[in-house]
């Protein structure tokens, strides 16, 4: 051992003053050691191994902690610890001081951290998903989540999961979980026509109620079909004008995504999804046991990417993508999208849910605006949106549905629609061919057109051309506060947030109907712009004090 | 930095920073199972994908008394929480490797924290503040570069909860954490992160496979930031 050593040891120098007490202990000569070893393999006992440590640990002047030390630790290890403890030790500050500009705030947050080792962070610093989202059932996360909601219901700002109090008009009442009560101009249901409280589709349901009672108390492809499911399929497909095609009906809308991918996609196929495709899509992929791959939202050439390399090897492949998108209410590019897989040998998937009876000619969708219809391998529908009932249906050609029918479990272990809905659906979709429909659609985009001229420039719409109009007001934090102060003032719309929508640009959600009149609307923009400016995420002359 | 007791009696270590990147990117879920000890399972944001956090942190001079100012790169993948206990964490990494220009920071990291280390020979951890953006590499080459995207950072006062597993020792390990400061998280796209075919990052088999960057969060380019470690908890 050198002075030199002792007054600044290495880990070198420290490694050969372990191996000299070793091989004392051991009786060889130091270089046979084995400094990679794990200790408990060097043949000795670990007595004897604890005395070299500490015998060499005296003559480094260094102190360690017996429980610093696990049986796998080699020399090496060891002597890295060891240095560490002369450091912890010895070792002189540092001559650079931190910012000292920095101080203040240094001390601010030093206090927010040892604050929140006391208490969880108040309610506005979390979001619904935890951060990442855990589907954990676990219970200290939903211990966590209702102490969360029962903060921000003790100081009265609790919006969500409010009660309607009647059918989803353009005026709605509204009651909040804590009891407290409003009437609301409605931009927060997907009724897109009007349909769900229309005379003549209401008169419908009570007819097929009275005919097939109130359920019909088996799956599909039991004895669940009645007449006014197979009149809804016939006239689907007579609406769609595709006298090869059929449509199979569930009971909801996630439902036929669910079980129509599962159904017609095996293990080692392929799914590539638009990355903002919905939720239920996703599930069905995962379900199906495909290999699933993705492309940013509405980017073609990454799309021609995902395909390239899978087209040759001979797997089935589906392309899902969507007629108009839920959260940020632009249209799907599906003539592209069809032929990009086409090209590649791959199906397609189209998700008309907010679509359908809204766009193309004679309502019959974005696939029929773009021109490929008769294109689109596989159509989905959903019942909840336009058609203002639920359930749900894919239309395709005759043998998939078949097919379908047979392997969509979801579909055959569910019970069959609900008559009544069904009833009215069907009275919903004559409207909506019609004239009638004509009419509405013509208001629903000349109203959609309006509420986007208006906020246009004075807040952030995101890229939405269609009726479904978000207001992105970025921090996730404000959503609370948001959908208060929305509701206050009168308006009731939805809010979207992490994961729903990306990190950063939670929004309002607006959904714009044919049945609101420009006072309502005036009013909406009224509000949005009020509650902008108040929380900070106005743009424009509206930001301006 | 200072060092306090937990209400359980295990050490506190409070580490100051003053500029942080923490870059989440997507990745196969079998890559991301494959890095990480047993018992741990990544969360699997969509079908087939799991996260990793790529971050560099520029720590101020002075931290446990007499580290100088470094640098550190770290890898890791978001898990699955451990939720027996009475609180919720906002998240949980399993911890792929850290390095740092600091061969003293590290010492302290693999004893102390239980952190698996990666040694490389001249390894830099390099800041482009203005830019908020960085790179780390050694003498292997580059190991990843994080660059921003968004035109207009909107900061926010920040504190989240994070429980860390490691594997050192032989053993698996918890360390309860904390994070406080201002921060800006936002998913806008973009080119802005690289990762490079390096030994450091070898445990998740990515060869040169471009990754794409989930969500980036930063920090201003010059603002406090404390993070808090306990003593690790051996788990069974």
């Amino acid at each position: 051992m050198t002075p030199a050593m002792l007054s600044a040891p290495t880990h070198e120098g420290i490694v050969t003053t372990l191996c000299e007490h070793l091989a004392d202990v051991f009786g060889v000569p130091p270089g046979e050691i084995d400094v990679e070893r794990p200790m408990t393999d060097l043949g000795v006992g670990s007595l004897e191994t604890v005395e070299a440590i500490a015998g060499a640990s005296r003559a480094l002047r260094i102190r360690v902690p017996m429980a610093d030390l696990t049986a796998s630790m080699n020399l090496v290890d060891l002597a890295d610890l060891l240095l560490l403890h002369h450091e912890i030790a010895r070792s002189a500050p540092p001559t650079e001081r931190p910012d000292p500009a920095l101080d203040d705030e240094r001390a601010a947050v030093l206090a927010r951290i040892k604050a929140s080792q006391r208490r969880r962070a108040a309610y506005d610093h979390l979001t619904y998903d935890m951060f990442i989202g855990s589907a954990s059932a676990e219970h200290g996360e939903i211990e966590h989540f209702n102490r969360w909601i029962d903060d921000i219901m003790a100081d009265g700002r609790y919006a969500f999961e409010s009660t309607h109090l009647e059918a989803q008009r353009p005026i709605v009442r509204v009651q909040r979980p804590d009891g407290e009560a409003f009437e609301l101009i409605n931009l927060s249901c997907y009724n897109y026509l009007g349909y769900s409280h229309h005379p003549e589709v209401i008169a419908a349901a009570k007819a097929a109620l009275d005919t097939f009672g109130l359920g019909a108390t088996s799956s599909p492809i039991a004895s669940g079909t009645l007449a006014v499911h197979r009149q809804l399929e016939d006239e689907l497909v007579d609406f769609f004008g595709l006298p090869d095609h059929g449509a199979s009906l569930f009971s909801s809308g996630y439902a036929v995504n669910v079980g129509v991918i599962s159904a017609f996609m095996t293990p080692g196929s392929y799914v590539v999804c638009d990355r903002a495709a919905h939720m239920s899509i996703l599930e069905g992929a995962q379900l199906s046991r495909a290999h699933v791959r993705y492309f940013d939202h509405g980017d073609l050439a990454g799309l021609e990417a995902a395909l390239a390399p899978i087209a040759g090897e001979g797997q089935r492949i589906l392309v899902c993508i969507e007629g108009v998108y839920s959260a940020d209410g632009d249209y799907g590019r599906v003539a592209e999208t069809v032929a990009i897989a086409r090209r590649h040998g791959a199906r397609v998937l189209v998700d008309e849910a907010h679509s359908m009876l809204l766009d193309g000619p004679g309502g019959r969708g974005v696939s029929a605006a773009q021109g490929v219809l008769a294109d689109v391998d596989l159509l989905v529908l959903t019942f909840s949106k336009a058609f203002a009932g639920v359930g749900g249906a894919l239309v395709a050609r005759r043998p998939i549905v078949r097919y379908v029918n047979w392997y969509a479990r979801c579909r055959m272990f569910s019970c069959a629609m609900d008559p009544a809905v069904t009833g009215g659906i069907l009275q919903a979709l004559r409207l909506a061919r019609s004239p009638d429909g004509d009419a509405r659609r013509a208001r629903l985009h000349h109203n959609a057109a309006y509420v986007r001229d208006r906020l246009r420039g004075r807040v952030d719409l995101g890229q939405s051309t269609s009726w479904i109009i978000p207001v992105i007001f970025g921090a996730e934090r404000l959503s609370i506060a948001v959908s208060d102060a929305l509701q206050r003032k009168g308006l009731d719309a939805g809010i979207l947030t992490f994961p729903a929508a990306s990190r950063g640009e939670a929004r309002i959600r607006l959904f714009i109907t044919s049945e609101h009149s420009r006072a309502e609307l005036d009013r909406a923009v009224e509000i949005i712009l009020e509650t902008a400016r108040e929380l900070g995420f106005a743009r424009g002359e509206e930001a301006s004090p | 930095m200072s060092t306090e007791r937990s209400p359980y009696g295990r050490e506190i270590h409070y580490w100051h920073s003053d500029f942080t990147l923490d870059f989440l990117c997507e990745l196969p879920l079998a890559s991301a199972r494959g890095a990480l000890p047993a018992g741990v399972e990544p969360v699997e944001v969509r079908p087939g994908v799991a996260l990793i956090s790529l971050s560099l942190t520029a720590f101020e001079p002075g931290n446990v008394g007499y580290l100088p100012r470094f640098g550190e790169a770290t890898c890791s993948v978001i898990v699955q929480p451990d939720l027996s206990g009475d609180a919720a964490p906002d998240f949980a990494m399993g911890v792929v490797r850290i390095t740092s220009d600091s061969p003293q920071f590290l010492r302290w990291a693999r004893h102390k924290d239980k952190m698996p280390v990666y040694r490389g020979r001249d390894v830099l951890v390099c800041f482009e503040r203005d830019r908020l953006g960085g790179h780390a590499a050694d003498a292997e080459g580059p190991i990843f570069a994080l660059c921003n995207t968004h035109p207009a950072p909107r900061y926010e006062d920040e504190v989240f909860e994070v429980q860390v597993f490691t594997e050192a020792d032989g053993a698996r390990w918890q360390v309860p954490t904390r994070w406080a400061g201002r921060a800006f998280r936002h998913q806008r796209a973009g080119a802005t992160v690289q990762i490079h075919d390096h030994p450091m990052l070898a445990p998740l088999r990515l060869g040169t496979r471009a990754l794409r960057c989930h969500t980036q969060m930063m920090t201003p380019p010059r603002s406090s930031v404390v993070m808090s470690f306990e003593e690790p908890i051996r788990l069974r």
